[in-house]
């Protein structure tokens, strides 16, 4: 009987170890939590904020569509595939004639916690033209300005450094310890993305050869976006992890970008998210596991149209 | 120290080493599999338990006194199975690419058991030695 009770502590308390281990797991990466949903137009477009700000609608109705590229008189996008680096890298040329063209979208609709859907699937749902995904907003910290909405305050340290993306269409590059998300609202912030480096800034390459996401060190798929001069856009994504394409270093993105003319160019989430999807169809190789060619779904989307 | 001490001290340590070679073991296959992603929790995650285990091993090497107690222990090990999830927990969620709040809950509940831990086997000594 002592015996049994001696054994009983340990049981016990690796039992609840286990159990709360358990959920925190779940709370990080299962159990969604929605927190705002944003209002949809009578289209089903989750991004009617956008278009009620400028008083235009974004109508297809004369668009031409080829296999890489669309035109309708305020949007002009190229699609063009490089070889970099033993790597296919797909590049969106975007012109537009409004800034509020560029815009970004949450999965579902919704600002939340672990609410995700494919990067083609909320282009589909919002009627966007061109998507790539976004900073997966969710499964990190940082400011979240959408649309000209503030959905997050919180920051992810000084030394996180965004890209803020202004209603007449220029990009910077700050860093949450310098300016608080409510002053970037207040000086006319649309978007604040929160993932980074910057990658070209002034024109320039800002990374160093070293420099990597966190602590990874390997070349890997990438999304990034970057502005040539306003209204004129690229939208970046390189495959990586497979057999054809081993991927990018943040400073080879970094060049390649700075060789298309880049001023301000920013670096997205990438690895398995990344993802270009153009006229509903997926144009680059997702891979999370170098395997299998599949779309993770993410958080959040930036989109054309 | 009695025979039975230094044994169940000798037991104590060995057990902490091999769990540090599978925290080592399990790190290195989780960063081969990793694409480049690394983090220092992750990396180092064999260090918690290895640590944990220098003090029953100190007990052994330098103390003459008796072993210290059961509820001392239990809390030693609690600790050190609280503090190992955490890092381990951590190192995956750095790897992952996100933050998640509740982790600080481990470095909390490890450093207080190891605090009780700590303080009990030094009453537990005051006590006997009276």
């Amino acid at each position: 009987m002592k015996q049994k009770r001696r054994g009983l502590w340990p049981l016990l308390y690796g039992t609840a170890l286990v159990l709360f281990t358990a959920y925190v797991l779940l709370d990080a990466f299962v159990i969604p939590r929605r927190y705002v949903t944003v209002e949809s137009d009578s289209s089903g477009s989750s991004i009617s904020a956008v278009s009620a700000d400028t008083g235009q609608t974004n109508t297809a109705a004369q668009a031409t569509v080829t296999a890489d590229s669309y035109s309708d008189g305020s949007i002009s996008i190229q699609i063009t595939t490089y070889r970099v680096n033993n790597t296919s890298v797909y590049v969106a040329d975007v012109t537009l004639s409004d800034a509020s063209d560029l815009q970004t979208a949450f999965a579902q609709g919704t600002f939340g916690k672990n609410i995700t859907q494919t990067t083609s699937s909320i282009a589909k749902s919002t009627g966007a033209i061109l998507a790539i995904n976004g900073d997966y907003y969710s499964a990190r910290s940082g400011y979240v300005i959408r649309n000209g909405v503030l959905y997050r305050s919180t920051s992810a340290g000084a030394s996180q450094e965004d890209l803020v993306i202004y209603a007449d269409g220029t990009f910077a590059l700050v860093t949450e310890g310098e300016t608080s998300a409510e002053a970037l609202l207040a000086a006319g912030a649309r978007q604040v993305l929160s993932f980074g480096p910057g990658l070209v800034e002034n024109g320039q390459v800002a990374v160093t050869a070293s420099e990597e996401v966190d602590q990874a060190m390997t070349n890997n798929p990438r999304t990034a976006i970057g502005m040539i001069s306003p209204l004129h856009y690229v939208l970046v994504v390189a495959d990586g992890r497979t057999s054809q394409s081993t991927g990018l270093s943040l400073y080879q993105l970094a060049g390649f970008m700075q060789g298309l003319g880049v001023q301000t160019g920013y670096n997205l989430d990438g690895g398995g998210s990344s993802t270009m999807v153009f006229d509903g169809s997926v144009i680059n190789q997702p891979t999370t596991n170098g395997k299998t060619i599949t779309e993770r779904k993410v958080s959040d989307i930036v989109c054309i149209g | 120290m009695s025979a039975s001490d230094k044994k169940l001290l000798r037991r104590s340590a060995l057990a902490y080493l091999y769990t540090a070679l599978g925290c080592g073991a399990f790190a290195l296959i989780y960063e081969h599999f990793s694409h480049g992603v690394y983090s220092p929790f992750m990396t180092c995650l064999f260090a918690v338990p290895l640590l944990f285990g220098l003090w029953p091993l100190g007990w052994l090497l330098f103390s003459r006194g008796r072993a210290p107690g059961r509820l001392s222990r239990r809390l030693w090990g609690a600790a050190a199975a609280t503090l190992t999830v955490g890092a381990c927990l951590r190192g995956v969620f750095d790897i992952y690419g996100t933050t998640v709040a509740l982790v600080s809950v481990y470095w909390w509940a490890g450093g207080l058991l190891a605090a009780a831990a700590v303080l009990t086997g030094i009453l537990g000594h005051r006590f006997d030695a009276s």
